[in-house]
């Protein structure tokens, strides 16, 4: 049986004394130890119900001894019949205090040890119970922390310094971008190129044209000689008119592929330079570009993280209540200790009970000299201020946890 | 490797309080129901605290303290002595006898942890 710090050692008292149990005019020696007794164990209850169980005890004690030694009978205060009443008595009218005491008074204190017993039975019980609620709560409350994620202003911020995975992805977006926009430079540098052979090809459609008007002036020059000819030598005339007839034919032709080809190069370039102004205005600086990608990816983070704002809340409102029933699951702790004391205080005073049984078995009669006696050993057996304080009769110290260090 | 504590009490109530308050905490425990059980579990293993009653059966808990402070491998263990006593005079005994902290019962388990931090070795 636990004994901690509660008084250890009953009362004793040494020596027998005057007959004051018994004596003519008083109450039956029986009754009034019975009466003690079950004050002793009511005042140890509703002492413990008050958070003042040992000075609960200590004060039944003291109101229980000085009753049984001098208080006269007022067995009628009790208000109700009494149950010993009808008791076998010894001669001359004195009940047998001894008797009564060695039967009634072990009863009790069975009584009590069953009932301490079963107090620290449930005690235990509830604590284990208690004890794995605080288990999980911990459990719990250690993956809540783990699974923090906050959105505190400039989260998104700290999510890209440094080398952060954030940071390391968005660096990677940015050179898959990058190179994009290398090749389309290198498309746009060879459309440049392009454009270059199509200039050199407008000069050969210009000369081929300017080669058309030789030959035309050249087949001009055929048919005067012809018309000339005609006159001298007769003979030559046709022959010279087919010459310069297709030397025209050939100026012409050579006129109209110079144009085609003028014509052409000039829509091409066109063309090309299109493409090339396009190209140029959708050309971005690599800063310029990384700079919106990192907007972009900012964005994005801004965006994911506000969408788990509200589990965010749920998890942190979470977090709140497990450290609000954490602590008051500590509080149950320290209530525990409380009724881990009426079970301590229950074996004491079914062990005082037994005690006393045995002590007025060998005195029948007792003085007030043993009655204090008795008072000074259970006060000396005092550990705590409350019950010293209650001893006395004096005003409960409402006493919290205390720690000093050496 | 998580530091051990033990606990001596006669109550098994008050144990498993103190246990479940210092395991929370990360401490590792080992269990006494009073000073001559708690002298036969000592055999050389590693303590780093032991958090001990007073009024205990078989041993008292400052018995028990006298006895630890002439054990070589003990000597230096820190004891804090979680007790009902409030009286200067006990409180005085368990100084002189080697105690570092005295905490009255019923006690906070978070104090009682405070404790055990500031002076587990």
């Amino acid at each position: 049986m636990p004994q901690s710090d509660m008084n250890t050692s009953p009362p004793t008292l040494s020596a027998a004394a005057a007959p004051v149990l018994g004596r003519p005019g008083h109450a039956p020696g029986w009754l009034r130890l019975a009466a003690g007794a079950g004050l002793l164990l009511a005042s140890a209850l509703l002492g413990w119900q008050g958070g003042a169980w040992g000075a609960g005890a200590a004060l039944a004690t003291a109101l229980a001894l000085p009753w049984l030694l001098r208080m006269p009978s007022r067995s009628s205060d009790a208000g109700r019949p009494d149950p010993l009443q009808d008791m076998p008595r010894v001669s001359g009218g004195r009940v047998g205090a001894e008797v009564m005491v060695s039967q009634v008074v072990p009863v009790w204190g069975k009584q009590l040890v069953i009932t301490r017993s079963a107090a620290a039975d449930g005690l235990a019980m509830l604590l284990e119970s208690f004890s794995s609620m605080a288990g999980a709560l911990g459990e719990l409350a250690s993956q809540i922390d783990n699974s923090h994620v906050t959105l505190a202003p400039g989260a998104v911020d700290a999510a890209l310094e440094g080398d952060s995975p954030a940071r390391t992805a968005l660096q990677g977006l940015l050179r898959a971008s990058q190179r994009a926009f290398d090749q389309r430079d290198a498309a746009v540098a060879e459309l440049v190129n392009c454009s270059h052979a199509l200039q050199a090809l407008r000069q050969l459609g210009s000369q081929a044209r300017e080669l058309g008007k030789h030959t035309r002036l050249v087949a001009f020059n055929a048919t005067i000689e012809a018309n000339r000819s005609t006159g001298s030598s007769p003979g030559h005339n046709g022959g010279n008119q087919a010459v310069a007839d297709e030397t025209r034919m050939l100026a012409s032709r050579i006129a109209e592929v110079g144009e085609q080809i003028e014509r052409l190069v000039t829509e091409l370039d066109r063309s090309l330079s299109a493409e090339r102004l396009r190209g140029e205005i959708g050309d971005t600086p690599p800063d310029e570009l990384a700079q919106e990608l990192d907007l972009a990816a900012r964005n994005a983070l801004t965006g994911l993280l506000g969408g788990l704002g509200s589990a965010l809340r749920s998890t942190g409102e979470l977090k709140a209540a497990a450290e609000t029933l954490s602590s008051q699951l500590e509080q149950t702790f320290v209530h525990f200790q409380f009724g881990d004391r009426l079970s301590q205080m229950l074996d004491i005073v079914a062990r005082d009970m037994q005690h006393f049984a045995h002590w007025v078995a060998a005195n029948p009669y007792a003085t007030q000299s043993d009655a204090a006696d008795w008072l000074a050993k259970l006060e000396a057996s005092y550990t705590m201020e409350e019950q010293r304080s209650q001893h006395h009769g004096n005003v409960h110290i409402d006493r919290g946890s205390e720690i000093e260090f050496f | 490797m998580s530091k051990t504590v033990m606990i001596v009490d006669d109550s098994g109530s008050f144990r498993t309080v103190v246990k479940l308050a210092l395991q929370k905490a990360g401490y590792g425990v080992v269990e006494a129901v009073d000073g001559k059980d708690a002298v036969g579990k000592l055999n050389g293993q590693k303590l780093n605290l032991i958090v001990c009653d007073v009024n205990m059966p078989n041993m008292d808990g400052l018995t028990f303290l006298r006895h630890l402070k002439t054990t070589g491998a003990y000597k230096f263990t820190p004891v804090i002595m979680l007790t009902t006593e409030s009286q200067e005079a006990k409180k005085a005994e368990g100084k002189a006898a080697g105690a570092r902290a005295w905490i009255t019962k019923p006690f906070q388990p978070s104090t009682l942890v405070d404790a055990v931090n500031k002076l587990c070795v």
